[in-house]
């Protein structure tokens, strides 16, 4: 049993506390599905269970946290590790090893388990989890959704009675979201205690016995899931939590890319491939044809080749087939191609180069001119007041936009978005939506998303990737 | 993957002969069958493919540009291809197993395997940040890279050291939070132990040195 007992935080760089007079009783074996904003106090609330506050992240700490009656806050991570397993956000960097398969054992090798031990849950996580063929592998070529699957089985190895997930679900597709669902519905069985703070929801509904809504540092209501489905949209909406039901593609969307639907248009692929040097064919479009003010989304499974599509389009790859702005036109060469496109990363930090925001805009171009219309682009996408300010001090969301913004500056017609909303609440959702479609106007706009609510929300048509 | 398994200890120690035979300027015919000997260690891995680009970058490297004389090449060349064969057939579990039964202190053990994970990730971390400079028009080329030196670098360091950063502050939190640095050792699955095989392949490395040394003293 773990309880919170009038438990408040406030980390060191922030001057507003994180959570404020906690108070908080979760039976062993429970399931408890945390939701609320953004910055409400989840992943802080978790990471009093698991050890990261007080021993990693530091601040200011009163009231407490109870485990079996035993104080937390005097243990270690380490010390903690054998009781509580903890998945992360992001599959990529939760790994210590190469190899599949020594990850798995890594957190018994770190408790000195015997090979006995070590032998017999790698047989019982093997045969439990369903993860036969994530065995052996090489951890860099493993797809997004397999490296959740492993990064969750590496934990359920060490046999944890306790379990956190942060937002585990935020850089999966439908299926693997699927199997992250059989996984903790395994646990739920085996009686684990679990505690997770996700945005999509649907998946957890019918296994969770209870919500816990944060807002603001503060528990604001518990509700049971039959008490969240009964919330009308519009209660559901202003409280930021995305749609209980499972998610399916507006079937109007679709269309069909084996054939264009006519021969006009601003940009035309035709038999459009990418091939790997050793010759295997990731993936083929034979025929799209996209009009300016059309926002065209893409979708396919973790590991089809989507982000592998936005660089040959945008030319950073060179693919094969041919790209024209009109059908009887020339095709267009990728050095062309790189002119025209822009493309919005899933790390947006990888694109922000330069010490202040207004540089970044202005990136190469010394013209007097450039300077009023990167002001009027920045008002427009709401930087004006960060001009001056270092990109990588800003919020994910405004980072984001400043990316946007210099596609804008650069001029750009085609703009290719990359899981513009992945780990993003309901509200930011929005946002980027409605940013999405102000500038769609003039421009193709390309976005990659396996997450059907938002594609449904802004796109003009979609396609899935084969 | 098939791999011709010999101890992580064994390879260290051919690391340090073939050091040892570059660095005390040894007669290119004792490089050469070094060279030779990695490409069988590397044969046994089944590395078919990455034996003939080797083989194809020496010939043109050291026939047709340096025709034999001694440069940077010739004494980088042996120790890269033997570090290629040490990552391809070593797995981490079993090099930390024998640094941990060389009595390194779980503190140093712990750098080394960090820096072995680090390795691919500022790989793909420094690709897609490639990407993103190619997107806005910052050509990367070596004709792009010479006329602007100073620019290129800094585009590059500001993204890359951010993303380093970000990866290893999650990366000790996931190693953290399964228990790493519980105790001053370790347990492992996989077993190490030296074999017929290291004693043959070791007994090999140091006979080409000795011979090598024997023919260095002869021409002297």
């Amino acid at each position: 049993m773990i309880s919170f007992e009038n438990l408040s935080f406030r980390y060191r760089s922030k001057p507003e506390p994180a959570l404020k007079h906690i108070n908080l009783e979760i039976q062993k074996g429970e399931i408890v599905l945390f939701l609320g904003k953004s910055g409400a106090g989840k992943s802080t609330l978790l990471s009093m269970v698991n050890g990261l506050i007080p021993n990693y992240l530091e601040g200011e700490l009163s009231g407490s946290v109870l485990l079996n009656g035993e104080e937390l806050a005097s243990r270690s991570i380490q010390e903690l590790s054998k009781q509580v397993g903890s998945v992360f956000q992001n599959p990529k960097s939760q790994f210590f090893y190469l190899d599949s398969s020594d990850e798995l054992l890594f957190g018994l090798s770190n408790h000195r388990a015997s090979k006995e031990r070590m032998e017999q849950r790698l047989r019982a996580t093997v045969s439990n989890l369903k993860i036969e063929s994530l065995l052996e592998r090489n951890i860099f070529q493993l797809s997004g959704g397999e490296k959740q699957k492993l990064a969750c089985a590496s934990v359920y190895m060490t046999d944890p009675d306790i379990m956190i997930f942060d937002e585990p679900s935020s850089n999966l597709d439908a299926r693997a979201i699927e199997d992250l669902r059989e996984i903790i519905s395994c646990l739920k069985k085996e009686g684990k205690t679990l505690l997770i703070s996700e945005h999509r929801i649907y998946y957890l509904m019918d296994l969770i016995d209870r919500i816990v809504y944060m807002e603001d540092g503060r528990i604001e209501a518990m509700m049971s899931a039959r008490q969240l489905r009964a919330l009308s949209d519009e209660e559901r909406q202003t409280m930021g939590i995305r749609s209980p039901l499972v998610p399916t593609l507006d079937e109007r969307l679709k269309i069909d890319v084996r054939i264009a639907r006519e021969r006009r248009g601003d940009l035309w692929i035709k038999d459009f491939f990418y091939a790997y040097p050793r010759g295997k064919v990731l993936w083929k479009i034979p025929e799209l044809q996209c009009q300016k003010g059309e926002i065209i989304g893409i979708l396919g499974e973790n590991g089809v080749g989507k982000t592998t599509l936005a660089y040959a389009i945008s030319g950073i790859l060179k693919g094969r087939g041919e790209i024209k702005r009109d059908f009887s036109g020339p095709a267009l060469r990728a050095r062309v191609r790189r002119k025209i496109c822009s493309m919005i990363m899933q790390d947006v930090n990888h694109q922000l180069f330069l010490e202040t925001v207004q540089k970044e805009l202005l990136f190469l171009s010394k013209k007097e001119e450039s300077l009023a219309r990167a002001r009027k682009i920045a008002e427009q996408l709401d930087l004006s007041e960060f001009l001056e300010a270092h990109p990588l001090s800003l919020s994910g969301g405004q980072k984001q936009r400043v990316v946007i913004a210099s596609a804008i500056m650069d001029g750009r017609e085609i703009i290719l978005f990359d899981e513009p909303t992945s780990g993003l609440d309901f509200e930011s959702m929005e946002k980027v939506s409605e940013l999405i479609k102000s500038i769609a106007k003039d421009r193709i706009i390309f976005v990659i998303s396996h997450d059907y609510e938002f594609i449904n929300k802004i796109c003009t048509r979609a396609f899935f990737l084969k | 993957m098939d791999r011709f398994a010999l101890d992580p200890r064994t390879k260290l120690i051919l690391l340090l002969i073939i050091g040892l035979a570059v660095f005390s300027y040894m007669p290119t015919y004792v490089i050469d069958i070094y060279i030779f000997l990695s490409f069988i260690l590397l044969l046994l891995c089944q590395q078919y493919k990455s034996v003939l680009d080797y083989f194809a970058l020496y010939c043109v490297v050291e026939v047709l540009l340096f025709q034999g004389m001694v440069n940077l090449f010739t004494i980088l060349f042996p120790i890269f291809v033997f570090g290629r064969y040490m990552v391809i057939s070593t797995r981490i579990s079993e090099f930390s197993l024998a640094l941990e039964k060389l009595k390194v202190p779980l503190g140093i053990q712990i750098i080394l395997l960090v820096m072995i994970r680090y390795f691919p990730t500022i790989k793909s971390e420094f690709r897609s940040i490639f990407n993103a400079m190619r997107l806005r028009g910052v050509n990367f080329s070596p004709i792009g890279f010479m006329r602007h030196p100073v620019k290129t670098v800094e585009y590059l360091y500001v993204p890359l050291v951010y993303s380093l950063i970000k990866t290893g502050d999650e990366l000790s939190v996931a190693a953290l939070t399964r228990g790493l640095g519980l105790y001053e050792s370790r347990t492992y699955l996989v077993e190490i132990g030296f074999t017929y095989r290291d004693r043959l392949i070791a007994f090999i490395y140091l006979a080409v040195l000795v011979f090598g040394f024997l023919g260095k003293g002869g021409a002297l």
